[in-house]
């Protein structure tokens, strides 16, 4: 009944099958690769162990987890914060390279120093996502006399010019939480700038320095506790319940001092749609599982979701609240405002 | 007492077989990363905190910690061998250690650098036990004003150490200073010669410099000669450091431990300055100076003393206080917030297996990387036995790696490769390499602590001299100087008389 095969028909045959049988799964129509089909980057444009390093690496296994992929944290420091992001603007937008952001620091290079910046912050990068956001808090040395925020501020209007605060950087969420808290009350309160906040933390503890307006809780929670340090206020909406007798600015009447430390994921412009909500979606998961919201919240971490059109919205207001805080407060360097003495009278 | 009880708890820590092999992961770790030029030890602390974050807080602390005191092991080889520093703190070894190798005691050299740091290592970690509270709280009292005095105190002792002529010394020092304003001005945000490179605006880099300078410019120098053969000519003498060594070490490693430590507690102040301190030191006490420079093992045992005591120093406010001394030290910090640990005073009461264990594994640690180093000793001596064409390349490359590594940006090779070519120039000129080393490290932290100063006294320069610290460094350095000028004069006055 069987047609004989020569052997070498045999042969022949079993190649052709094989070539075929290889060959098929190109010329189909393969289906569209799932997003994410491969390992996601997400750039921290800072060193690590700073404040936003820690908490994206605190956040990463979460987001891992409801993306589905390994999410590797890749840091690229310089320019604070400069260099990551442009990093990520140049990227391709095939939504595995994403950025991790500290808001204000993504803001303020455009808005203090804009011919460094080689990207324009809300056109050139897309929201994603609003993840989380750090308290910050009003901290002065132990032995400084006052020991409420009225006596602060009532030391504050009586000596001008006396109280020496603690930032780290020009743009620092330090300086402008200070800039904040001088128009809202009307003080006069000099600063001087060190590198990072840890370094302004140091020199708070050596009692060199009166204040930080804007330390974040982790920094300071130790020395909070040992006494070496005081907390005057947290900028928060609500007191934290780790500091219960801090109260907020909200409720001494200073509801503009508001600014924390807040961190998100933004992408490079041209993200397809599909991506940027299949990341919004993860993050949302992420972020509402009771483990991580619940670990976050013991490194200091409060969860807070936005979708990327709140975002957007935050980012432009955001814009022009700091470029209202930069210009009065002088902090767009031009020669009036250089002074190498250091005699702050404005 | 007390205290043998929390050690003999830690040893039983750290004597775990789990954080067994994690320190000894770490002190492989630290040495490779500090052999290659470049990559240092923050690129593998960062590189490691993912791991960190699987297993339990004292085994990734003593893993960290293992690779930031093994880089300080490590750091040196290359030093000595091909005169390429592999971090800012080997940079002071390089001096001696490579003439030594020139004349075939590079056996010695890298000997007398690891027994230098085992005892340094292990001196420290009694100072970090027994001195930790009074140690911090005096760190914590140098505020700017006394930064600056100690830089100026620091620029005293460079005039004392640089070698060969004098002038040619300080105006290297003065162009690393001016290499070192490049950037963001701190205080007041201006762009000073960056030419709006955000590449630049965080400055031009030590590391990038030193390898440039020391690793890339050497090739450039050989290239002129056709080199055929080994690069040294004379036979490897000997590869342990003989009686006499030990005679003309032991004290410079015991002066060198106690400035490294001590400084090293300081935050900010880095491993190149107690490096600094110590070379000069000896030289200047030493019973006949002119051998420093020459290939004298003193000026390899200091120097290399004195980096891992900093190392073990800078250890301190980072565990009583939770402050970060440098990149390295803020990393570990912030994989132990990850983990959950709340560093800081309360520290060694909320999690002692955390602290003890730590300083368990500090002796293992150093033990550990005794018996690694002596053995590789001999390895590394025959590698020098690699002809100089071929050494050459596999240096360059490791230069163009190492600068890479850091930042990933293509801007830092050709950062590294114009320091080459300045280096190159420095060399066939006669200038001194140091001290552009120095400036450039130096200046920004002077400008800095200086304007910091003005701002906190509001412009008056009083606050250097009403401050006690601030002042005692001021008298110090300008009492050096005037010794230098006025009695070293008189001495040589009183030889020639002769």
């Amino acid at each position: 009944m069987f047609v004989h095969f020569s052997p070498s028909l045999k042969k022949s045959l079993f190649a052709a099958s094989c070539l075929i049988l290889f060959a098929l799964p190109g010329a189909l129509p393969c289906p569209a690769a799932e997003y994410p089909g491969r390992a996601v980057d997400v750039v921290v444009p800072f060193a690590p162990g700073g404040g936003a390093d820690n908490f994206f690496r605190a956040f990463r296994g979460a987001l891992a987890k409801e993306l589905n992929v390994p999410t590797n944290i890749v840091n690229r420091a310089g320019g604070g914060g400069v260099v990551g992001t442009s990093f990520v603007v140049n990227a391709k937008a095939d939504g595995y390279t994403l950025a991790g952001f500290e808001l204000l620091t993504y803001l303020t290079p455009q808005i203090i120093t804009p011919k460094t910046v080689p990207y324009q912050v809300l056109k050139d990068l897309k929201p994603i996502a609003h993840l989380a956001y750090e308290p910050l808090m009003l901290v002065v040395r132990a032995d400084l006399e006052a020991k409420t925020l009225e006596d602060f501020l009532a030391y504050a209007r009586k000596n001008p010019g006396k109280l020496l605060a603690a930032t780290s950087g020009l743009g620092s969420q330090n300086r402008v939480d200070l800039e904040l808290l001088k128009v809202a009350t009307g003080t006069q309160i000099r600063f001087v700038s060190f590198a990072s906040g840890g370094e302004a933390m140091t020199n708070l503890l050596g009692g060199h320095v009166d204040l930080i307006c804007g330390a974040t809780v982790t920094a300071s929670r130790s020395h909070l506790k040992a006494g070496k340090v005081r907390a005057l206020a947290v900028f928060t909406p609500e007191r934290l319940a780790e500091f219960p007798d801090v109260p907020t600015t909200r409720e001494k009447g200073l509801a503009t001092v508001n600014l924390n430390m807040t961190y998100g994921l933004l992408g490079p412009k041209g993200l397809a749609p599909e991506v940027v909500e299949r990341v919004s979606q993860a993050t949302k998961a992420a972020l509402t599982a009771e483990d991580t919201v619940a670990n976050l919240k013991k490194l200091g971490y409060y969860v807070e979701f936005s979708t990327p059109g709140q975002l957007e919205e935050r980012l432009k207001k955001d814009f022009g609240l700091l470029t209202e805080v930069a210009k009065r407060a002088g902090l767009i360097p031009s020669p009036d405002n250089l002074k190498v003495t250091g005699k702050q009278d404005k | 007492m007390d205290l043998i009880q929390n050690l003999f708890f830690g040893f039983g820590v750290c004597l775990q077989p789990i954080n067994l092999l994690y320190c000894f992961l770490g002190v492989l770790i630290g040495t490779l990363v500090g052999v290659l030029p470049g990559i240092g030890p923050p690129g593998a602390l960062a590189l490691l905190i993912p791991v960190t974050g699987q297993i339990r807080p004292e085994s990734s602390i003593i893993m960290l910690c293992g690779i930031m005191y093994g880089a300080m092991y490590g750091g040196s080889t290359t030093s000595i061998l091909v005169n390429i520093p592999g971090e800012a703190a080997s940079v002071m070894t390089s001096l001696d250690g490579y003439q030594m190798a020139r004349q075939g005691r590079a056996g010695p050299a890298l000997g007398i650098s690891a027994f230098g740091s085992f005892i340094a290592g292990s001196l420290s970690i009694f100072g970090l036990v027994l001195f930790a509270p009074t140690l911090s709280g005096f760190a914590l009292k140098f505020g700017p004003p006394e930064y600056f005095s100690l830089m100026i105190f620091s620029f005293a002792i460079l005039i004392f150490v640089t070698g060969g002529s004098l002038v040619k010394g300080l105006l290297m020092a003065l162009l690393g200073i001016a290499m070192g304003t490049i950037g963001l001005d701190p205080h007041a945000g201006v762009n000073r010669f960056t030419f709006n490179q955000p590449a630049l605006m965080d400055g031009l880099g030590l590391v990038q410099a030193v390898i440039g300078l020391f690793g890339v410019s050497e090739i450039l120098v050989s290239l002129e000669t056709f080199v055929q053969g080994e690069i040294y000519e004379t036979k490897v003498k000997g590869l342990l450091p003989t009686r006499q060594d030990w005679h003309d070490s032991l004290m410079p490693i015991l002066r060198a431990t106690g400035i490294g430590f001590f400084l090293g507690a300081i935050p900010g102040i880095g491993v190149l300055i107690p490096t600094f301190l110590s070379y000069g030191l000896e030289k200047r006490i030493a019973r006949d100076p002119s051998k420093f420079g020459k290939g004298f093992i003193a000026g390899v045992a200091a120097p290399e003393a004195a980096n891992n005591a900093a190392a073990g120093g800078a250890l301190i406010p980072m565990l009583s206080l939770g402050i970060p001394t440098g990149a390295s030290t803020a990393i570990v910090l912030g994989a132990l917030m990850i983990q959950g640990i709340q560093p800081g005073p309360t520290l060694i009461t909320d999690n002692p297996q955390v602290f003890w264990g730590l300083v368990a594994s500090l002796y293992i640690g150093n033990v550990m990387l005794l018996a690694l180093n002596l053995p590789l000793i001999g390895l590394w001596v025959s590698l020098l036995k690699i002809p100089y064409y071929l050494l050459s390349v596999l240096i360059l490359l490791f230069c163009l790696i190492g600068s890479y590594g850091i930042n990933y940006a293509a801007a830092d090779i050709l950062i590294m490769t114009i320091f080459g070519f300045i280096g190159y120039i420095a060399k066939k000129q006669d200038f001194e390499l140091t001290p552009m080393v120095f400036g450039l490290v130096l200046g920004p932290m002077l400008e800095n602590a200086l304007r910091r100063s003005l701002v906190i006294s509001s412009g008056s320069f009083a606050i250097f001299v009403s401050r006690p610290i601030s002042l005692v460094f001021l008298a110090m350095s300008l009492s050096f100087l005037i010794w230098n000028f006025f009695f070293k004069k008189r001495a040589t006055t009183m030889i020639s008389e002769d």
